[in-house]
């Protein structure tokens, strides 16, 4: 692939220029945001602090109700007289009014009043009455303060309210904060009466003592939002450019005299891609300096000593960590560009990439998170987390270099993906068909093929999140048979497939079988092994755990019917759609071993939870090497069917499946290996594999 | 010695959605030599863009085979657009380049070294005639002018092989007689030159061998002589009316706005 | 042939065959572009559980991590006569003691993260020494790392908890029961309803989704059908038919209207859809749950809010457009509009904002609070018919202005190139240079 840096500097050198021309461009994209996004800011904030600011000084009206109701009167006034002693009506501080009231949650109802306060009387513990309750209350533990349970004997107040209000939830929560601190200052007192020599705050009292500089903390709060502001202006900023690029050049006509120069298509896409980088570097450098301004007029909060956190050092550091994420943007709009066939198109591709490219910018705000973990494998979001540790003084290099080269990685195989679009004649042409598209059948379905099953994955969590209350066996007909099984028949009716060859509906050799009996209990213990591993690095909560096993194997179906849904339906359906024609749809794309892994990903990708992933993965990407070894669905059937009926039997008869010796994932691994050689001295080989 | 250009059993077929299969281009064959003027002859929707996309490397052929000095269209692109200078209505220019600055970008991008792309451009620019307006960004150019520099950045890097493609479309009568004194000179440099229109009277006026091209078949190819002697015609309106009547029985009827892509 | 009389369309008035033969080419073109239709609808069908899935992957992740977190703190200084706050700290299945070296290696091993936290009981001194067997607590530890900053949660925590029990038995020696040292408990009762808890949050987050949504949705609509239309060369086509220029500004208008309204809607609706039950369960668990169904009444009321804001970002998007030359330019100069939109709605942002008569009178603003109050179940019908007549006025005056802007032959031809200063300066200068004496 030739790349010649003269013509690549020339034709980049032109797309700048051309640029910097474009006034109208510069203006609306780089000016008047400038003077909008203040008045946005200064309109936001003087609306939050007018809110507030009513919030603090109006003063509430509320009611007192219930048999402790002179309590509650008792206790308000003598708040109020901590709080504003020198008054006995309402003054600058105690901001609270009674209202009178025969209906008080008439009134609350209405708006009249803001809360209630109702006072509730001490219950007695049950068959305990007088001296004996008292008794009874002395010998009685202490409940935990935090769980606000009351103590026999003690009286509550309770402070009623509407959430739907925002008057009411401020209103209440004042009043709630002052009665606390009321109750406090009683205990103190009361300590004080009995002879306690200190206060209570000063028993075991705490001294924090915080090694962190205040540059790191700066540092810190810096890092967790520096890569979701760039990603944002990068990602604008270079859309611009990007869009107009490949479609808008198409359009103008442009983009064919471009074509017929000696130029190679991978030369003028790496110009494109610098003018793209070049021009969403500077709308970052612009905007950043609007931000500083914006810091100066004070409508952007900054933690202190922002300035002592961002040295020279650290900022040119920092522009190195972010110009992979700059050239992967790039390519990846420039990619949206060029499988776009106009402008317009181009556009509706744009709020999804934006979305989605904002998500891995997200991650360091996520407590917990290190870069020594998977996440120095995500593009993007591993540089999220390195700056934050720089940010903080914290250099872990060989990780630090790791993000950096799998982020340039990315941007080097989406630059060559998008090459290739630049030789296709969607791009010159008229025609909105090709051969393919024309023709139709399994070519046409094998492009299409991704469409369909991210469509299924979406349409899967929204009608689940629907159905989610109903009795499990319904949810598994629903996703099982309707959907998945399903967007099969439409598949093959859409693509005139033949259901045979597509879903791979041949009978095996005989010796086939074995080799599943030998699977079954092998692949079952292998994939506890890798969920084990697997939790090393993506740790499950038990929570999680123990939610997702009580709706899965809920206790009140009968175990035949647990059998029926739980393993036969899935060994069917799930192995048309994945192994049946997912698989046919990639089989002529992909290499072998390529093919097995992607289709066991995608299976995992289905089962939605993290912690389902690993293992589902590894069941399926086994599923798929047997189908393609036997060219027959049905041993992966068998294979599937089986696993998960060991699974339901395991937790019927309460068999552990984690702790196991580790010679039983031997044991496993061993009868896998023979399954797999029996099903390769069996083999018939998948027609038309890459 | 190898013609410049030589086209055998060229095809192309495009798929439709209102239309179905389209073959566009179907068996043609020709070859242009240096220092001619090879005229492709035919009415809208015959084929000659796509034919001459394919050799400028835009289209990739369905069948048959073209080569430009050599160098084969599928398996050296690169080479085969480095010795072409491409011109078509669909070529647009960039209009926030002045026409100098167009021109010296097409003769950087298509390899000449900026020393020679800057002597080159002032040469054309000279030759052209457009020294008014060499510094006018190209969107302040009236058609005619455009016109000149389109042709100007075509030859910029001097390529051995031009293919003009309908390149008087839109121009007045004094532009177009302009433009066609300027192919000529460029015939009289050596160069071998594919010109494609639909207009009778330039084909007569400037080509050497003439192709008429009909349904995506060539019906025809000969000096004007040639065809004159075979078809008993005078006028190549006349010549050419006869060659594609002949040619009716065996082709399909033609489609109702039929355009190539 | 029209049944109009030339007379009238060559007066440049409305005609509404005229609209709806625009209009219907408008709609037609625009609905043939399959991949753009299509990907509209069936993006966000991918695009929210996507989003969703990604969040939830985190949380997830994030809580594993949390879960099996155990931290490693140094503790020194034991208080001797607190024998149950060490069993307590030596048994909590959380922290890992570690055998603590000195207080500056401690230091070290922290900023390394070799050591999450260090706690040293230190004697009380000066007053607080006054109750015996008092201590001090002195947590060391890192807040820039989020394993130290966890470790001295759990350390305080545990240190905090042994307070508040060592606090109620010296109270219990003293003659004072767990009832006179509670004294009253306080707590809080939410009477709201589910249905009023789910149209309040409705209420905040949905109008200003609403108006992003139908803004959106106007916008491209809005750049393609001027811009658009001059950069694919069919502009000067249109302005030549005898079609009068209000008639075309009118089906222009429409169409984008219509198109943007409906984009909005149908991405709201995709929204709901989609993040309706993850969302839900979501907010369940964090302790409300909300019944967010809309009750039918607000439905027509926020239709009408759907189409008036629509209505008025389609006009003002289509002013701006006008300028334009090309697809690019549209947009550039469309964003600033589209930024001003999201304006009066910022402004409204906080609850508790009153839907007042002068804010009826504020466009888009007026349209967000019909809404919102709609949402809520809350209708003041004055309100509501000064917010629809002030911003059928609006559109009007705005629709007048456009069709008076396409008088003007650069702006018909799409040569005009100077900023919009310049434009108006040369129709005022044009208009004030006196005319030529017959």
């Amino acid at each position: 692939m030739k790349l010649r840096s003269p013509i690549v500097f020339t034709l980049f050198r032109t797309e700048l220029r051309m640029l910097l021309r474009d006034r109208r461009v510069l203006l609306t994209s780089l000016v008047l945001p400038m003077l909008i996004t203040p008045l946005l800011m200064l309109g936001s904030k003087a609306t939050v602090e007018r809110h507030e600011k009513t919030l603090r000084e109006m003063t509430y009206r509320y009611a007192v109700t219930g048999p402790e109701a002179a309590s509650v009167r008792e206790l308000v006034r003598a708040t109020r007289a901590r709080i504003d002693p020198r008054s006995k009506t309402n003054q600058t501080q105690f901001r609270f009014a009674e209202e009178k009231s025969d209906d008080a949650t008439n009134a609350l109802a209405k708006g009249s009043i803001h809360f209630i306060l109702e006072g509730i009387g001490a219950a007695p513990l049950p068959g305990m009455t007088g001296t004996n309750a008292t008794v009874k209350a002395k010998q009685s533990g202490f409940d935990d303060e935090e769980q606000e349970k009351p103590v026999a004997g003690a009286w509550t107040v309770k402070v009623v309210f509407r959430a739907d209000r925002d008057d009411s939830g401020s209103g209440s929560s004042q009043m709630s904060d002052a009665l606390r601190e009321s109750r406090r200052v009683q205990r103190v007192d009361l300590l004080k009466s009995r002879g306690f020599p200190v206060k209570p705050s000063e028993l075991a009292a705490i001294d924090n003592k915080d090694l962190a500089s205040k540059r790191q903390v700066a540092g810190l709060a810096l890092g967790r939002t520096i890569t979701l502001v760039l990603m944002l202006f990068i990602l604008t900023g270079g859309a611009v450019v990007a869009i107009d690029s490949i479609a808008g050049e198409k359009e103008r006509g442009t983009l064919e005299t471009l074509l017929t120069t000696s130029a190679s298509r991978v030369e003028i896409l790496v110009a494109k891609h610098l003018g793209v980088v070049a021009i969403a570097l500077l709308i970052t450098l612009v905007q950043s300096g609007n931000l500083l301004v914006y810091v100066g007029l004070e409508l952007l909060p900054l933690p202190a000593n922002f300035a002592a956190a961002v040295t020279p050092a650290t900022v040119v550091l920092l522009f190195f960590m972010y110009l992979p994420v700059a050239a992967l943007v790039a390519s990846v709009l420039l990619l949206t560009s060029g499988c776009a066939k106009s402008y317009k198109e181009a556009q509706i591709y744009f709020m999804p990439v934006l979305l989605v490219g904002l998500v891995p910018a997200l991650v360091p705000f996520l407590p917990g998170i290190s870069l020594r973990s998977i996440i120095v494998l995500l593009p993007v979001a591993n540089i999220a987390v390195a700056v934050k540790d720089i940010l903080t003084g914290s250099f872990d290099w060989p990780m630090i270099v790791l993000a950096w080269l799998v982020t340039a990685g990315a941007a080097v195989w989406t630059t060559r993906a998008g090459a290739r679009f630049l030789l296709s004649e969607r791009l010159i042409t008229a025609s909105d068909r090709d051969v393919v598209e024309a023709k139709g059948g399994l070519p046409l379905f094998e492009r299409h093929v991704w469409r369909w099953f991210a469509l299924l994955w979406g349409v899967l969590i929204i009608v689940s999140g629907y159905i989610e209350k109903l009795d499990v066996r319904l949810q598994l007909t629903v996703n099982l048979v309707v959907l998945l099984f399903g967007a099969v028949c439409l598949m093959l009716r859409h693509y005139h497939l033949d259901p045979r060859e597509a879903l791979a509906l041949h009978a095996p050799k005989p010796m086939v079988w074995l080799g599943v009996l030998c699977a079954v209990p092998g692949g079952f213990i292998t994939a506890l092994g890798v969920f084990q591993l697997a939790n090393y690095f993506l740790p499950t909560p038990t929570s999680v755990l123990e939610g997702f096993s009580q709706s899965v194997l809920p206790k009140s179906i009968p175990f035949w019917q647990m059998l029926l849904f739980m393993a036969v339906l899935p060994g069917i359906f799930e192995e048309l759609t994945f192994r049946g024609m997912l698989l046919h749809g990639l089989h002529r794309r992909l290499r072998p071993v390529a093919l097995v892994l992607v289709v066991g990903v995608v299976f995992g990708i289905y089962h939605v939870a993290l912690f389902r992933f690993v293992p589902t993965a590894c069941l399926g990407a086994m599923f798929a090497a047997v189908t393609l070894l036997t060219r027959s669905i049905y041993p992966a059937m068998l294979w599937h069917a089986a696993s998960n009926a060991i699974g339901l039997f395991a937790d019927k008869l309460q068999i552990p499946e984690t702790g196991l010796d580790p010679i039983c994932y031997f044991a496993a691994g061993g009868m896998l290996a023979a399954a797999f050689w029996i099903f390769w001295r069996n083999r018939t080989p998948y027609p038309g594999l890459k | 010695m190898t013609a410049p250009v030589v086209v055998q059993n060229l095809a192309k077929t495009f798929y439709d959605e209102s239309r179905g299969e389209v073959q566009a281009v179907d068996d043609v064959s020709f070859e242009c030599r240096a220092g001619e003027i090879f005229g492709l002859l035919g009415a809208n929707g015959a084929g000659k863009t796509t034919t001459l996309r394919i050799l400028a490397t835009i289209l990739k052929p369905s069948a048959g085979s073209a080569s430009v000095m050599g160098h084969d269209v599928l398996t050296d692109p690169e080479a085969v657009r480095a010795s072409l200078g491409f011109s078509s209505s669909t070529t647009a220019l960039y209009p926030r380049l002045t026409a100098r600055e167009t021109l010296d970008f097409f003769a950087r991008i298509n390899g000449c070294p900026k020393a020679q792309a800057r002597e080159r451009v002032a040469r054309l620019i000279q030759r052209f005639g457009i020294e008014e307006y060499a510094d006018a960004r190209v969107d302040k150019l009236s058609q005619g002018m455009k016109q000149k520099v389109a042709i100007a950045r075509t030859v910029v890097h001097d390529p051995p092989v031009l293919i003009f493609d309908e390149p008087t479309v839109g121009l007045d009568v004094l532009n177009a007689l302009e433009m066609q004194k300027m192919i000529a000179e460029f015939r009289a440099e050596g160069k071998a030159i594919i010109f494609s229109t639909h207009i009778m009277s330039e084909a007569e006026k400037l080509c050497d061998r003439i192709a008429i091209i009909h349904r995506g078949k060539i019906h025809a190819c000969d000096t004007l002589a040639g065809l004159r002697a075979s078809t008993g015609q005078h006028y190549l309106e006349d010549i050419f009316v006869h060659v594609v009547q002949d040619s009716a029985p065996e082709a399909a009827p033609l489609a109702q706005g039929a355009a190539t892509p | 042939m029209s049944s109009v009389p030339i007379t009238q369309r060559h007066r440049g008035r409305l005609n509404w065959r005229d609209v709806g033969v625009l209009y219907g080419r408008e709609l037609r073109a625009a609905l043939r572009e399959k991949t753009i239709v299509l990907n509209s609808l069936l993006i966000p069908v991918f695009l929210y559980p996507l989003l969703l899935w990604a969040g939830f992957s985190g949380f997830t992740y994030v809580m594993g991590q949390t879960e099996g977190f155990v931290c490693r703190a140094a503790i020194s200084g034991w208080p001797a006569a607190h024998p149950k706050l060490r069993l307590n700290l030596e048994h909590d299945d959380k922290v890992t003691l570690v055998e603590p070296a000195d207080h500056e290696r401690a230091k070290q091993q922290i900023k390394t993260g070799q050591l999450d936290a260090l706690l040293e009981f230190l004697p009380a001194s000066g007053a607080k020494a006054a109750l015996p067997g008092n201590f001090e607590a002195r947590i060391t530890y890192d807040s820039t790392r989020e394993r130290s900053e966890e470790a001295h949660k759990r350390l305080s925590g545990a240190v905090e908890r042994y307070r508040q029990d060592w606090v109620k038995r010296e109270g219990r020696k003293r003659g004072i029961d767990a009832a006179g040292w509670q004294g009253f408990v306080i707590s809080l009762q939410n009477v709201a309803s589910q249905k009023q808890m789910g149209a309040f949050i409705l209420g905040l987050i949905g109008p200003i989704m609403f108006v992003v949504m139908v803004a959106v949705g106007c916008f491209y609509p809005a750049v393609d059908c001027i811009a658009g239309e001059r950069e694919r060369n069919t502009w000067e086509t249109l302005m030549s038919t005898s079609a009068s220029r209000l008639s075309v500004v009118t089906a222009k208008y429409l169409y984008v209207a219509s198109l943007g309204g409906l984009a909005g809607i149908l991405n709201l609706l995709a929204i709901a859809v989609t993040l309706r039950p993850v969302l839900a369960p979501l907010l369940g668990r964090a302790g409300g749950i909300f019944d967010y169904t809309i009750s039918p009444g607000a439905l027509p009321v926020a239709a009408v809010g759907a189409l008036l804001l629509a209505g008025f970002v389609a006009v003002g998007m289509m002013i701006f457009a006008s300028f334009a030359r090309t697809f690019k330019e549209g947009q550039a100069m469309i964003t600033p509009f589209y930024m001003l939109t999201i304006v009066p709605v910022v402004f409204l942002e906080v609850p508790g904002i009153k839907f007042t008569l002068p804010l009826a009178c504020v466009p888009i603003a007026n349209v967000t609070m019909m809404v919102r109050e709609a949402l809520s179940g809350v209708f003041h019908w004055p309100q509501i018919i000064v917010a629809v007549a002030s911003s059928l006025l609006v559109i009007a005056l705005c629709l007048r202005f456009a069709t008076f802007l396409l008088q003007f032959e650069d702006v018909v031809l799409g040569s005009f190139n100077g900023s919009f200063n310049k434009f108006i300066q040369r129709r005022l200068h044009k208009n004030r240079r006196p005319q030529p004496s017959l």
